[in-house]
């Protein structure tokens, strides 16, 4: 369908004022039934909550300063703007476009755009996406006994006995490690799960519902948290180093991938997300703005969280740790724990802390688990509570996968504890390849065939501000180019480090797991969603009945 | 992408946290008691600062002959080592930092053995005209793009 070729400028107005009007005739005949299994469709404002809720996360708050530190500061701010305008916003809007367009989740919304490779690309991706839900879950649950920890003994200065080895260790690292091996994070996996499937259930007005508190309440906690850190003694003076460039640094090819990358793990593209929210959009209104409006948003976010985060840690020397863990859960309370005031201050702080990280993940993994529950629900003409139901039930046990280690045999770790090691695994497959690979099939295929084209027209037509031919040649060629070179570049530095993490170490008697465990990760991140998205591609699609209703 | 191992960090982190928690590591045999100190919790570029190692139980010996290593700006692609190395002679250094930033100065023994670690945050002498740029250039672009997609998607969306 999208390799009509136009005999004449007319024929393809012509065209497209068919093709416009049938479209929208559709979508107004039967909103109801055309909108992702026949939810109901965001507000404007809902919109705009939900979509920024979903790209603000854990990385936002953590994972942005300590990848700003890392890569030079100051320095960083040209790459990652530039990324966010050449990479980012043309992906997002693509992604909503899809949504918006076709009133679809990912993998419906691809077929229809690109047949059944698309529709393929679409489940690996939700599949992708999956893997990193579990994790992310799990993180959450971490997160909820840091934040019941940070009423009091997260402080205490005495150092707490760990699980591992009975290694004594200074508070927050003691108070982390020995949450990590009680069984109560069980219990808040499961409780993190619930909170997903109380919202997810209800749909996109439940969603709207929840994201309509996180999100303001996280841009109120993070300028509260500025605010603090700002007036610190030392702390304006992090937000000079922060900004300050280092020109030599700018030359630095790591630095240019570290920018694609965090723009691509920032604002949702490759996770299905995106394309599963736009279906929701309502009539009216341009996904070219709106992509510009979210994408912003999560940066303008990003902006804040990178000055109150430096501020804070530079007030107290705190090296910060490029990795979201470190960052998360030693770092940042770190920096809090020396807060001025006495014990009322860091504890206020510290719940403030955990409770932003909450509510941002929270909002985050809602989206998740609706991307992969609309898309079955699509396919499968699925009741939305059971589905809802069935996969945060799968959820809690796959998260319990990242968390039992440490609570089963804390004795694991060796040099890196078994948990820590699947995690690192998973991430590294999921993140830093499945994201990028998904970015890049997406603009290849749609570059294909002039699909890329049409859909750029398809969204002109419901703009006032035109994209232009010019939209084609960067996410059909300037795009797919830059994905290639990062992953081109990431697998030669993959080939010549030996296979990832394959030089993990384990505790006596559990050294056979580092012959294993690297290439099974491996083969478990290819052969899942590869045979799930096959399966799910191949199997018909059940006719819509009244079950998919809300 | 980007972020490095976890294990390999979690790991690293473990392994140091005696050294980055107390800023005490074992000299030798007998437990080691040094730490180093400064005589400002924030130096300035270009003013003069001194770092003092000191035996925190008067039982690990003289700090004569330990080694104070720094880099500035420590695990970032901007990373330096800090030209003023030297051994310790009278158990304290002068030194006048060059670059604004995180610095981590540690002391080693005979045997490059790290028996104390201080982590310090330079400021700059004054305020960065480069950052301040950067600063308003990032806020503005940012936050004025909201400004402008939030007043367009409204009016597009009526």
């Amino acid at each position: 369908m999208f390799a009509v070729e136009w005999s004449s400028p007319a024929a393809y107005v012509v065209y497209m004022q068919r093709h416009t009007s049938s479209h929208l005739s559709q979508s107004q005949d039967a909103p109801a039934a055309q909108a992702s299994g026949g939810d109901p469709r965001w507000t404007r404002f809902g919109f705009i909550m939900a979509a920024s809720g979903s790209a603000i996360g854990l990385g936002n708050v953590v994972f942005f300063p300590a990848n700003a530190y890392r890569f030079g500061g100051g320095s960083f701010y040209l790459p990652y703007l530039l990324a966010l305008l050449v990479v980012g916003v043309p992906l997002l809007i693509v992604e909503l476009g899809l949504g918006r367009e076709h009133r679809r989740a990912y993998p419906g919304a691809l077929r229809k755009a690109a047949g059944g490779t698309g529709e393929f690309l679409g489940w690996w991706a939700l599949f992708n996406t999956g893997f990193i839900a579990l994790c992310y879950v799990a993180i959450l649950g971490w997160v909820v006994g840091m934040l019941v920890g940070s009423l009091g003994p997260l402080w205490e200065p005495s150092t707490a006995l760990t699980g591992f080895d009975a290694e004594r260790l200074a508070n927050p690292r003691g108070f982390f490690y020995r949450m990590i091996s009680r069984p109560a994070p069980l219990l808040f996996i499961a409780l993190i799960w619930a909170a997903n499937l109380w919202i997810v259930r209800r749909g996109a007005a439940g969603i709207e519902r929840a994201v309509r508190v996180f999100v303001p309440a996280m841009w109120i906690l993070m300028f509260l948290l500025l605010i603090r850190g700002v007036t610190l003694p030392g702390g304006v003076d992090g937000v000079w180093y922060l900004f300050t460039p280092d020109p030599a640094v700018l030359s630095d090819v790591e630095v240019w991938r570290g920018a694609i990358s965090q723009i691509f793990f920032t604002i949702s593209i490759g996770f299905g997300v995106m394309t599963a929210y736009g279906a929701y959009l309502p009539e009216r209104g341009s996904q070219t703005t709106q992509a510009v409006l979210v994408s912003f948003l999560n940066c303008g976010f990003e902006y804040v969280a990178g000055i109150a985060v430096f501020a804070i840690l530079f007030a107290f020397a705190v090296v910060p740790q490029a990795s979201t863990i470190a960052m998360t859960f030693f770092i940042a309370p770190e920096g809090i724990g020396q807060l001025p005031g006495g014990p009322p201050v860091v504890t206020s702080f510290g719940v403030l802390f955990f409770l932003l990280l909450l509510l941002a993940g929270l909002s985050s993994s809602v989206s998740m688990v609706e991307a992969l529950v609309a898309a079955l629900r699509e396919k499968f003409d699925l009741h939305r509570g059971a589905t809802t139901t069935a996969i945060c039930t799968a959820g809690i046990l796959g998260s319990w996968v990242f968390a039992l280690p440490h609570v089963v045999d804390p004795q694991l770790h060796g040099h890196g504890t078994l948990g820590m090691t699947l995690f690192d695994l998973i991430d590294h497959w999921a993140f830093d390849y499945g994201l990028l690979l998904v970015g890049l099939s997406q603009a290849l295929l749609l570059a294909r065939h002039r699909r890329i084209e049409r859909l750029r027209r398809s969204l002109d037509a419901r703009s006032p501000r035109k994209l232009g031919p010019a939209f084609d040649i960067l996410v059909g060629r300037v795009i797919p180019v830059l994905l290639t070179a990062l992953l081109v570049w990431s697998l030669v530095a993959e080939v010549r480090a030996g296979l990832y993490g394959a030089d993990a170490t384990f505790a006596d008697g559990w050294s056979r797991l580092a012959t294993v465990a690297p290439g099974a990760a491996l083969l478990l991140w290819l052969t899942v969603p590869t045979g799930l998205a096959i399966l799910l591609t191949r199997w018909p699609p059940v006719p819509r009945t009244r079950r998919s209703q809300p | 992408m980007t972020r490095p191992r976890w294990s390999l960090v979690l790991a690293l982190l473990v392994a140091s946290t005696a050294v980055l928690h107390t800023g005490v590591r074992a000299a030798s045999a007998t437990a080691s008691e040094f730490e180093i100190h400064s005589d400002s919790s924030i130096p300035r570029v270009g003013q003069v600062t001194q770092l003092r190692i000191v035996d925190v139980s008067q039982r690990a010996g003289s700090p004569v002959g330990l080694i104070l290593r720094g880099t500035s700006r420590p695990g970032s692609v901007a990373a330096e080592p800090i030209e003023h190395r030297q051994r310790v002679v009278d158990g304290s250094l002068s030194w006048t930092p060059q670059r604004a930033g995180l610095v981590r100065w540690i002391a080693v023994d005979e045997s490059d053995e790290i028996v104390a670690v201080l982590d310090l945050a330079v400021a700059p002498e004054r305020v960065p005209p480069a950052g301040l740029l950067i600063l308003l250039a990032a806020g503005t672009t940012l936050f004025g793009g909201i400004a402008i997609a939030l007043r367009r998607d409204r009016h597009e969306s009526s």
